[in-house]
């Protein structure tokens, strides 16, 4: 295999995260319906998967039904188990067998008839918001604390990497879940916490790198030419320490997509009526023996989410580390 | 050794230290003051002033702080201001059922992890490898709080083989003993086995790395050269070679597993530390949520403690490490 050739797993890891991309970036144009439109709850709501509704359009809105029937005087509707009879002035939609629109739910609805797919599309977007952000800051924290203490060393590097010591020892969701209840919950609160609960892992990696780095003979050789330490860094150290980083971004992001689920499963993270995958699973969870639906297709989006992440972050290792390519190769 | 972990047990207490002090002073800084919850807008401003004074909230914030630091160092942690109990009781009550529930997960975590490590490293690069290699990453990626989920919708509510929660049928106080350990066990069974399957997938991966790692080394060759059979090989040298990266992994894991038991235990309502941290945090009962962080903190102290003994135990290098370290 030549070096230039990406392996197996980072290419599937790769593709799927760029499917969850492309999917966020065009959710206006791929999801069904508006995510939270309530056409008709008392009986569009809590459908299973692969259901279809006739639509109905009256002057004041929208009536859903299981079946229309043209009748010389307008329309006979079932709805629910009970028949109701419109008159063919009040229907708006009207066709010689029935009426023109239906609603399709491909993975269900919720309790208040929202399409689940049309949500499922948009909370991708949070997911990939949170955790693009989250990331850049965490990286940039991580970055910057990792590299003060590798460049300070001594005392400085003992305190900076201590503290991370004993943050990364610490069951960050109960801290997480206090800091997140205490403040009103908002999206900025969300990325802070998150932030703040996972950057500890890069300045570990970014600090161990460029330890080892500036010792090196053209970072000796570029201090020698009369460089200050902040152009080697730049130029020397950030590069060469690429690789290990972007492979703990990758698994960070991963972290970032699941606290950012259990925040809003919570009720802390991301607030309804916007649909983000772990609300989306909060709001299933009291409805599991009537409408199962609800809380497991937002679930099996994470894992796919999580699991592409963590290839792609598996992907890197291999490529960036030969000695685990040659050895264990896992 | 005594000195290692005399340094050790030092920096732990200052992190705890750090860790609460931080924690005391984002629940005082918040909007909304703690003494929201004690008031009633029926009260007087004088009674309102009188319950202020009995909390301590009308002092400076850092008298108020060294006032509780003091008495937590005493072990009294205040009383909740939801339950009306004193802090120590209600945490007293949590600790238990959270150890029956990690130690059951950990020792889960333990079987299976080692099962697919072991076994994937024996059957390198063939189907079995693969299959266990997928499943390990699958595991690795659930979120464990959707997986409860799952495990109640499949095994509670489709096929009622479990209850869907709790620790303890209705009315379970007056059964006999044997009984009563059988009902907690037919509760655990599903929360236990979540937690253990979610963290085993990537102890899976450090096994399997680290056991190819071992097989790659000199003294396994050695023991080739000299015939010893493939078994023993990889029982006695490779594995014990293999299990130093893996108890730092699973003392690095035990932060995030008492964070997935929070999860676990809200979703199954499991009435353990985590569950009283998350109503203390949701309620805003912050003697509690005090409380509740410190002790999550103290047990992970003991258990890195505790691996860092089994770590030395097992790696001579490591105790060499230690004893070199600690004369100077």
């Amino acid at each position: 295999m030549s070096e230039r050739q990406m392996s197996g797993t980072l290419r599937v890891g790769l593709a799927l995260i760029g499917l969850i991309g492309t999917i966020a970036l065009a959710a206006p144009w791929l999801a069904p319906y508006d995510p939270n439109e309530q056409l008709d709850p008392a009986v569009g709501g809590l459908r299973p998967p692969g259901t279809r509704l006739a639509a109905v359009k009256l002057r004041e809105g929208w009536l859903l039904a299981d079946g229309v029937r043209r009748t010389p005087e307008g329309l006979e509707v079932d709805r629910r188990g009970r028949t109701d009879r419109l008159a063919t002035a009040e229907v708006l939609n009207l066709t010689a067998e029935g009426v023109a629109d239906s609603r399709y739910f491909p993975l269900g609805s919720d309790r208040f008839g929202r399409d689940l797919l049309s949500r499922l599309i948009y909370g991708a977007r949070v997911s990939s918001v949170i955790a693009l952000l989250t990331t850049a800051l965490a990286l940039t924290l991580g970055l910057a604390v990792g590299s003060l203490a590798a460049l300070g060393g001594g005392m400085l590097d003992a305190v900076l990497m201590r503290t991370v010591d004993a943050l990364l020892a610490f069951p960050d969701l109960f801290l997480v879940i206090a800091l997140a209840a205490l403040f009103r919950p908002s999206d900025a609160l969300v990325v802070v916490v998150l932030v703040l609960a996972n950057w500890m892992g890069v300045a570990r990696v970014a600090r161990a790198q460029i330890v080892t780095l500036k010792e090196r003979e053209f970072v000796l050789a570029a201090r020698g030419m009369g460089r200050g330490w902040l152009g080697i860094w730049w130029d020397h150290l950030l590069p060469n320490a690429f690789g290990p980083i972007l492979v703990q971004a990758a698994l960070l992001a991963g972290a970032t997509i699941l606290i950012e689920a259990v925040l809003s499963f919570l009720g802390l993270g991301i607030q309804p009526p916007r649909p983000s995958w772990g609300n989306m699973i909060a709001e299933g969870q009291n409805l599991l023996s009537s409408a199962w639906w609800i809380a497991t297709f937002p679930g099996l989006a994470i894992c796919v989410a999580v699991i592409s992440l963590h290839l792609v972050g598996d992907g890197l290792r291999d490529r960036f580390d030969p000695r685990l390519r040659t050895t264990a190769d896992s | 050794m005594l000195s290692f972990l005399l340094r050790r047990l030092g920096a732990s207490i200052l992190l705890l230290w750090l860790v609460l002090s931080a924690v005391f002073f984002i629940v005082h800084a918040t909007p909304g003051d703690p003494s929201h919850l004690i008031e009633d807008p029926r009260m007087t401003s004088a009674e309102r002033a009188n319950l202020r004074r009995i909390y301590g909230l009308d002092r400076p914030l850092v008298e108020q702080y060294v006032l509780w630091l003091k008495a937590a160092v005493r072990g009294d942690w205040g009383i909740s201001m939801v339950q009306n109990r004193p802090v120590a009781r209600v945490l007293g009550g949590a600790i238990l059922p959270t150890f029956a529930l990690a130690g059951s997960a950990l020792a889960i975590q333990l079987g299976v992890g080692f099962l697919f490590g072991v076994a994937g490293a024996l059957r390198r690069d063939r189907p079995l490898d693969h299959a266990l290699r997928v499943l390990s990453l699958i595991f690795f990626s659930l979120p464990v709080f959707w997986l409860s989920l799952m495990a109640i919708l499949v095994f509670a509510v489709h096929w009622p083989l479990f209850p869907a929660g709790g620790m303890f049928s209705i009315g379970a106080e007056s059964l006999p003993p044997l009984a009563r350990a059988r009902d907690l066990i037919a509760h655990l069974i599903l929360p236990a086995s979540v937690l253990g399957l979610a963290f085993s997938g990537q102890l899976a991966r450090y096994v399997r790395g680290s056991l190819l790692d071992a097989l790659g080394q000199e003294h396994i060759r050695m023991a080739r050269a000299r015939g010893l059979s493939e078994r023993r090989i990889l029982g006695v040298h490779a594995l014990r070679y293999a299990l130093s990266p893996v108890i730092q992994i699973l003392a690095l894991s035990i932060p995030a597993l008492l964070s997935g038991s929070l999860i676990t235990e809200v979703v199954f309502s499991w009435p353990g530390l985590g569950r009283v941290g998350f109503d203390a945090a949701i309620g805003r009962d912050y003697p509690v949520i005090l409380a509740s962080t410190a002790l999550a903190a103290v047990l992970v102290i003991v258990f890195n403690l505790a691996a860092d003994l089994a770590h030395a135990a097992i790696d001579p290098r490591v105790r060499d490490a230690q004893a070199a370290r600690a004369t100077p």
